[in-house]
């Protein structure tokens, strides 16, 4: 297994008498990770920490192996889009992106020419001549991501990145989220908006009261929440006849003929369970016409956390 | 693997970030209104109630520098915590160290623009010699006291409060104690460089005075400048700043 791009190792965070996090062990490599929990679990304190603006009162943190707060050029691998909307106001997008990425090394040339590949590629090639306190929330969103990938960074810290962007902003970030991914980048997005980040990855932290809940894949994670079994919902023509062979099945635990006449079944294992229902439904003659699991999703897996959580 | 960074990259890095600061200070009104106040100073004290050189002098280079020095220097930090742009700053690969000294004098240097002209223009008056001191009392007193006010800001709860009581009482109030203890004031430094000593016949008791050498002084404010800039950059360094929303 490679080397983690991201690491902490029994992190504690403190603030005052508030334990911002608690022991907390995460490994994170390429690819996107949508890092999830209520709000004040502890979600920017940790990306904090990843990009070295907060120091760690228990346990380490590593980017690329090497320590964000104190190593100054460790930062160079690390592209941070923080939470709060503010910015210098007076500049336009291009110079703001060009003054910033001039810290990183390059020249006055190659960090305009860094800014206009940046401001191009979240959409923002011609409103990101508009200086900064002109510009909409959404666009303001798009520039401060832009600032945090113009250098090219292996790992890109993304704070609830679509905030006060507009819906079609919103798809055309989270692709763009998808693509840092895809590249081979490791990309932790904080976000309260579930949806959005389960179209962006399927690898979630869940982080409550400062602790980890969980991390993994999320169809993986849901598996191993074994007191809550799947609900499926199927509709065909004959619900009782598929009801009474479904029944028989190891992992149901409970079918019932709902009242518009689809079939609700609770099962512990759902590909096996729904290999079953197509194949029994084949057996009997019958076409399904509709087939879901309401609770097999990011939202009911973050619901279950944070139920079980206390 | 992270590619290594030339060795002049903390440099460079502080020398953009000094220059993009500058131009942002230099860009506000209040500098420009600062500005108006100064040369409507000058051209009261002189031009209108001719009051002589030295003492215009005086009120310019150790009264009004270190205030202004106070006032702009201070928040150096905390406004960039208080506006929550740190972060941009904060989380690139420059020691933060050298970035917080480009921050320091790039927020000294409009006030080194808005005195250093009139003390000039005031030297030149008697002649290029005066001129050079007043030229040098000015940037140097401005590099130790926009120093230590900028570590102040990092310290303190309440910097101005501080700074101004310091003004006041310490370095104003001591400056005139004769012998050592005026030493031990930066005000003191400054007036040797500017040539601008309390006479012997300004008071009885300054028959006592005995005031350091130019070189002495000169040394004194670069030193306590540099030491003032270095432990500043040093607590940054070390310290977190906690931007809230």
């Amino acid at each position: 297994m490679s080397a983690p791009m991201l690491e902490a190792v029994g992190v504690s965070k403190l603030f005052g008498q508030v334990r911002a996090l608690n022991e907390v062990d995460l490994a994170l490599g390429a690819g996107v990770t949508g890092l999830l929990g209520p709000n004040g679990s502890g979600k920017s304190t940790m990306l904090k920490l990843f990009s070295g603006q907060l120091l760690p009162d228990a346990g380490h943190v590593r980017l690329l192996g090497r320590d964000p707060f104190r190593d100054a050029p460790a930062r160079r691998a690390m592209g941070l889009c923080p939470e709060q909307d503010k910015f210098y106001e007076e500049l336009d997008g291009y110079r703001f992106i060009e003054i910033l990425t001039r810290l990183h090394g390059f020249s006055a040339a190659d960090a305009r020419e860094r800014a206009a590949r940046a401001l191009a590629r979240v959409g923002m090639a011609t409103d990101g001549k508009k200086p900064l306190g002109a510009m909409s929330r959404g666009m303001r969103q798009r520039t401060k991501i832009a600032q945090a990938i113009a250098h090219d960074p292996p790992v890109v810290l993304l704070d609830e990145p679509l905030n006060g962007a507009d819906p079609v902003a919103r798809a055309d970030l989270v692709k763009l989220v998808r693509q840092l991914g895809d590249e081979g980048r490791c990309v932790v997005v904080s976000s309260h908006v579930l949806h959005e980040v389960e179209a962006m990855t399927h690898q979630v932290v869940f982080i409550r009261f400062g602790r980890l809940r969980a991390h993994g894949d999320v169809f993986r994670l849901r598996g191993l929440l074994t007191d809550r079994p799947y609900r499926i919902r199927v509709k065909t023509a004959d619900a009782r006849a598929l009801a009474t062979r479904l029944v028989a099945l190891e992992h149901v635990r409970s079918v019932t003929v709902q009242a518009d006449g689809s079939l609700e079944l609770s099962t512990t294992a759902l590909e096996p369970t729904a290999r079953a229902t197509a194949q029994l439904a084949q057996e009997l003659g019958l076409s399904v016409s509709a087939f879901s699991s309401p609770d097999a999703d990011l939202e009911a897996l973050y619901r279950y956390l944070m139920e079980s959580a206390g | 693997m992270i590619p290594p960074l030339p060795r002049s990259h903390d440099a460079h890095a502080a020398w953009v970030w000094f220059g993009f600061h500058l131009g942002r200070h230099l860009r506000r009104r209040t500098f420009w209104l600062w500005m108006a106040g100064v040369l409507g100073f000058l051209v009261l004290a002189r031009g209108v109630a001719h009051v002589p050189t030295r003492f215009v002098a005086q009120g310019l280079i150790i009264q009004l520098g270190p205030l202004l020095a106070l006032f702009f220097c201070t928040g150096v930090i905390r406004q960039e915590i208080e506006d929550q742009t740190l972060t941009y700053g904060f989380s690139r690969p420059v020691s933060r160290g050298w970035l917080y000294m480009a921050r320091v004098l790039a927020t000294a240097a409009p006030v080194a623009l808005l005195v250093l002209p009139g003390a000039l223009y005031l030297g030149l008056e008697t002649g290029p010699q005066t001129a050079l001191a007043y030229g040098t009392a000015t940037v140097l007193s401005l590099a130790a006291y926009g120093g230590f006010f900028a570590l102040v800001g990092q310290i303190f709860r309440w910097p101005a409060w501080f700074g101004l009581a310091f003004l006041l009482f310490w370095d104003v109030a001591l400056g005139l104690v004769p012998g050592f203890l005026g030493k031990m004031t930066l005000s003191t430094h400054v007036r040797t460089v500017a040539d601008l000593q309390i006479r012997l016949s300004d008071g009885p008791w300054m028959k006592f005075f005995e005031p350091p050498t130019r070189l002495a002084s000169m040394l004194t404010l670069a030193v306590f400048a540099a030491l003032t800039l270095y432990a500043g950059g040093l607590l940054v360094r070390r310290r977190e700043h906690r931007i809230t929303r």
